[in-house]
């Protein structure tokens, strides 16, 4: 942990004081978000850009995938990188990653040429075998091509981002359910000019099981509950609660969600009625400040989030001094 | 995990489902009116700062509360703005980048017809030489500071123009506020004027699923490329444009892999024209007696129904469309009008038609005999963005083959070649295929 990183605690805002670099304070209103730090190594910072993040709690390990090289970088709990795979040929280029439960194995989403595979490597990333999907069905299969792997609760998530898919598969690649959100959720195809889906710009599926996705053309966040029921919220615009373009999505264990606004340059905070809280991050090159934040994961109390322009990753620790407030301009 | 049947109505998406429509769109959008937000500031202040590659702010302003970067912007320069939605690591329908950039030994992963910018961060060995072709050769070198796409540093103002390499950016080209639209279906295009009135854009005119404009409801002009007197805010040197917008029509899933089928853009008139509006030396829209730049024709005037050499000893025994239709690979000369069509080597139709663009679907060629209205034009050979080969050209034409053997360019280390041709299998050509010149020229 850098000591510097202290000086930017945003609470300043409350008490009264004026941090160091203004950008860094948020603007909350039942939430604070103190930022702490970039993920680093021994010698410094580690830059990346947009590089997507997975949150490991069982053992409050942070997973970094760097798309620029193909590679996986794991850090601690105070940000500091304890190892990194990936940067031979016999795995490919890493996609995305995720825990495997208890067993301390990956599954890891490779590319090889325009195709995926989905592979299962030990701890150090190294492949044991391949996942092969099996049961997929047909139709949904002909345009599936996952790039996005989550694991819980002993279930394969693969989302294919572009399509709007996501397959469920148990941990050998058996299928157990599809779902085509594109269809699903009745996204108005005949919106005159379209007719092929928007995309999720980011998904995710939070320890309890709720899936979170982004679509940033609709302006919205969906979450789909376990028990399938789905929900949705957000509206398009520039004032406090609403979204420019809405990016990466996650959920903490109370249900509070947080967004990133990559235009925007903050992080947005929601309840778990979808009542807007607060917001955080401000445009710059300082320390606390974000272009263009894309990713966003959670865990242990800290918020994680990934950056374009090789920014890096900022972590951030989250407090929430205050009953929630009623809904103000999202929903 | 079963999907909640009371869905639908509980979601109630509305209209949203476009940031454009067509037209401007919300001012918030992309502007900030007084750079503060929740009482804070929401650009900030600050330089890049330690790590690599990183580049300088292209967009001036002092950055505190109440007092914004220029044009009020949100993002850090013009094409950041546009490239925070039109980017990412997925194909997606509006992504124009691949961002992070492809590992390497990938491609980047959209296939949209102008072409994936990501090919500029990507260089390009050469057959048989030491060297490579540097990424910045690879297309429109826009800059935009947040994704590390720098100015050409060779070409250091457009050629043919004056318009300054530094200042390049997606509105130099795309008016992010859309004033060009059309009203009626004769496709061509007006601009609301003082003192004047006329129809509100209430969405886009790109597609062949967009409609008809009426005199009360326009559509937007194809990608809201810029309009006649169109001059790019942040470029104070820009000379204002001459040219309407080109008039097109593209498929509601226009990036895609083209590994079975083509994504046909149907293009209608103007695109030469206006691609001359900053590259004015370099164009020529006539062809033949009246061809006296002894440039590459490109235009409305350049048809395809104009005399060719036959190939049997008579100079002007066929016309260039006659040997678009039967050209299907190196030797074959046996195609047909129906299934000539490829996306490698597209043309216009010579019409402003809207109704007749959007009915355009299939693979048939263009009319080869006299009162054909087909022309070549600059987008016949170049992709309008980037594409995976020097001066941004749809195929390699800087090789004997592109084909040989069976495989693409073979004896190469670019294994970018597939995402290159978007993913088109190379057995569908000769197995020594030469350039794609020959589509219209047939010399191989």
């Amino acid at each position: 942990m850098r000591l510097h990183a202290l000086a930017f605690v945003l609470l300043a805002s409350v008490i009264g004081l004026a941090p160091r670099d203004a950008r860094a304070v948020p603007a909350p209103a039942n939430v604070t978000a103190k930022y702490l730090y970039q993920l680093s190594s021994s010698t410094g910072e580690i830059p990346s850009s947009w590089a997507s993040l997975i949150y490991d709690p069982g053992r409050k390990e942070l997973y970094v995938v760097d798309r620029s090289d193909g590679t996986v970088g794991i850090f601690n709990d105070v940000g500091i990188e304890i190892y990194r795979f990936g940067d031979d040929s016999e795995l490919g280029a890493v996609l995305s990653v995720d825990v495997i439960g208890d067993s301390g194995d990956l599954v890891v989403v490779v590319a090889e040429g325009p195709m995926r595979r989905i592979k299962r490597c030990n701890f150090r990333g190294e492949p044991k075998d391949e996942i092969r999907l099996r049961n997929l069905p047909a139709a949904f299969a002909k345009d599936f091509n996952p790039e996005t792997v989550r694991f819980r609760d002993e279930k394969l998530y693969l989302a294919d981002l572009g399509m709007m898919k996501v397959a469920v598969a148990d941990a050998s690649g058996n299928v157990l359910e599809v779902h085509d959100y594109y269809r699903e959720l009745g996204i108005d195809k005949d919106k005159q000019g379209r007719t092929g889906p928007p995309g999720m710009h980011a998904f995710t599926v939070d320890p309890e099981g709720y899936l979170l996705f982004t679509v940033a053309p609709m302006f919205r966040v969906f979450v789909i509950a376990p028990d399938g029921k789905a929900s949705s919220f957000g509206e398009r615009g520039g004032a406090p609660g609403r979204f420019n373009i809405v990016a990466g999505v996650a959920r903490d264990e109370n249900g509070n969600i947080f967004v990133s606004d990559v235009l925007k340059c903050a992080v947005l905070v929601f309840n778990d009625k979808f009542q807007f809280q607060g917001q955080f991050g401000a445009r710059g090159w300082g320390p606390g400040a974000f272009i263009a934040p894309r990713e966003v994961a959670f865990g242990d109390g800290k918020l994680y989030v990934s950056q374009s322009a090789w920014r890096g990753v900022s972590v951030f620790e989250l407090s929430f001094p205050g009953p929630a407030s009623e809904p103000t301009a999202a929903q | 995990m079963k999907l909640a049947v009371a869905l639908a109505g509980a979601l109630a998406f509305g209209n949203a489902y476009a940031f454009h429509d067509g037209g401007v769109a919300t001012c918030d959008g992309c502007h900030t009116m007084h750079n503060s937000q929740l009482n804070t500031v929401m650009v900030g202040s600050g330089s890049p700062q330690g790590g690599a590659p990183r580049v300088a702010h292209t967009v001036a302003g002092t950055n505190t509360q109440f007092q914004g970067k220029n044009f009020l912007l949100q993002g850090s320069d013009d094409s950041s703005t546009c490239l925070n939605c039109h980017s990412g690591a997925t194909l997606s329908s509006y992504h124009v980048l691949t961002y992070p950039a492809p590992a390497a030994g990938t491609g980047p992963v959209n296939r949209t017809p102008g072409g994936d910018f990501a090919w500029l961060t990507i260089s390009e060995p050469v057959v048989g030489h030491a060297s490579v072709v540097a990424g910045e050769r690879h297309g429109h070198n826009i800059v935009a500071a947040d994704f590390g796409l720098v100015p050409d540093t060779t070409l250091l103002t457009a050629p043919g123009g004056t318009y300054a390499a530094s200042a390049l950016s997606c509105a130099s080209c795309h008016d992010p506020h859309a004033r060009a639209r059309y009203v009626d279906g004769s496709g061509v295009p007006v601009y609301p004027k003082l003192g004047s009135a006329t129809a509100p854009i209430v969405g886009s005119g790109s597609y062949t699923n967009s409609g008809t404009p009426t005199a009360t409801a326009a559509l937007g002009t194809y990608r809201f490329l810029g309009g006649s007197n169109y001059s790019q805010m942040s470029y104070s040197n820009a000379t204002p444009f001459t040219a309407d917008p080109p008039i097109a029509v593209a498929p509601a899933t226009y990036n895609r892999s083209e590994s079975a089928t083509d994504t046909r853009v149907a293009y209608g008139k103007g695109m030469s024209e206006w691609c001359s509006n900053c590259h004015v030396a370099i164009h020529n829209g006539n062809v033949n007696a009246a061809n006296t730049a002894l440039i590459h024709p490109a235009g409305n005037s350049a048809l395809l129904s104009a005399t060719a050499n036959d190939l049997q000893g008579n100079a002007a025994g066929t016309t260039i469309g006659a040997i678009y239709n039967a050209y299907k690979m190196s030797g074959d000369l046996s195609g047909v009008q129906t299934a000539s069509y490829t996306s490698l080597v597209p043309y216009e139709m010579g019409t402003t038609s809207l109704a007749t663009l959007q009915a355009v679907t299939g693979t048939a060629g263009p009319v080869s005999t006299a009162g054909g209205t087909e022309n070549v034009m600059c987008l016949s050979c170049h992709r309008a963005h980037a594409s995976g080969f020097s001066s941004m050209t749809r195929w390699d034409n800087t090789q004997e083959y592109i084909v040989a053997g069976g495989a693409w360019m073979p004896g190469t280390t670019y294994p970018q070649y597939g995402a290159a041709m978007y993913d088109r299998n190379p057995t569908v050509y000769a197995s020594y295929q030469r350039s794609l010149c020959n589509k219209c020229h047939a010399k191989d």
